[in-house]
């Protein structure tokens, strides 16, 4: 009962290595001391109720995020937008595809285009958002973290 | 089940309670839920390794404990104890005052009358 109980915990358990082990380590004594004290095995297991209730109690108490989280999706976030950035101020400098040469002075030829601007300003725009949401992600983050 | 008030009210003293046991004396996980249990049982819930130990863990990261890994003789197992560092007793006694003046502004609350100037 013991043995499964502690191995369903180390299975279910989201911490971090060591802090994990350092859990682990703690119930074992927990056993290991209910029995000095004559306290039965059961006694002991309905006090730390399940080891899903166990386990989220712990990560509760320690503050782990629960669900979405981490630092992947706001990194991801940023640079997709350095990306964007990067490559709409390229595009920005660059003359439209299908060019046939650059004129030195300004021409009377209307180029038809699906957008009426730039589509380099529109990726711009976009990379801008995608910084913004990646603060904003970090904020949250930040703010999550003040209220534990 | 404890209104969600009462949860949260009891979660903050449960620190200060918990400072107050090992600045007694060093001891153990245990030991440290016996004697909550003991103590306060039917007015602070019954007191679960789950809800202390991660506590602990907070109040040791944050320097108030201490603790040290004894041996157990018979299986090669281990026991943790705890004690109270500097910093903690400090913080203790901090919160204890602050535990007095804020009783008793409560207190005065509740009765109704004028909140007394309790002296700083």
């Amino acid at each position: 009962m013991k043995e499964q109980y502690l191995r369903q915990v180390a299975r279910r358990l989201s911490l971090s290595r060591r802090k994990k082990r350092e859990v682990l380590r703690d119930l074992e004594e927990a056993f290991a001391s209910a029995q000095e004290h004559g306290e039965t095995e059961e006694k002991v297991l309905e006090r730390l109720g399940s080891p899903e209730e166990f386990c989220a109690g712990v990560e509760e108490q320690l503050g782990v995020r629960q669900g979405r989280g981490g630092t992947a999706p706001i990194l991801l976030t940023a640079c997709g937008a350095v990306l964007l950035g990067l490559f709409a101020a390229a595009q920005a400098g660059r003359p439209p595809e299908g060019a046939i040469g650059q004129a030195d002075a300004a021409t009377t030829i209307q180029v038809e285009s699906a957008f009426p601007f730039d589509p380099a300003w529109l990726l711009l725009g976009l990379a801008a958002l995608l910084l913004l949401w990646a603060a904003a992600l970090v904020l949250r983050r930040r703010r999550k973290e003040r209220g534990v | 089940m404890d209104s969600r008030y009462v949860q949260q009210f009891k979660k903050g003293s449960l620190e200060m309670i918990l400072l107050s046991l090992i600045a007694r004396k060093e001891t153990y996980g245990y030991e440290i839920i016996t004697e909550l249990n003991r103590g306060g049982a039917d007015v602070l819930g019954y007191a679960r390794e789950g809800t202390v130990y991660p506590i602990l863990y907070r109040l040791q990261e944050a320097g108030l404990l201490s603790c040290r890994l004894v041996p157990s003789a018979a299986n090669g197992a281990s026991k943790k104890y705890y004690a109270i560092t500097e910093r903690g007793r400090s913080t203790l006694e901090e919160l204890t005052a602050f535990w007095e003046r804020y009783t008793a502004c409560v207190d005065a609350f509740l009765r109704g009358g004028e909140p007394t100037e309790v002296a700083k």
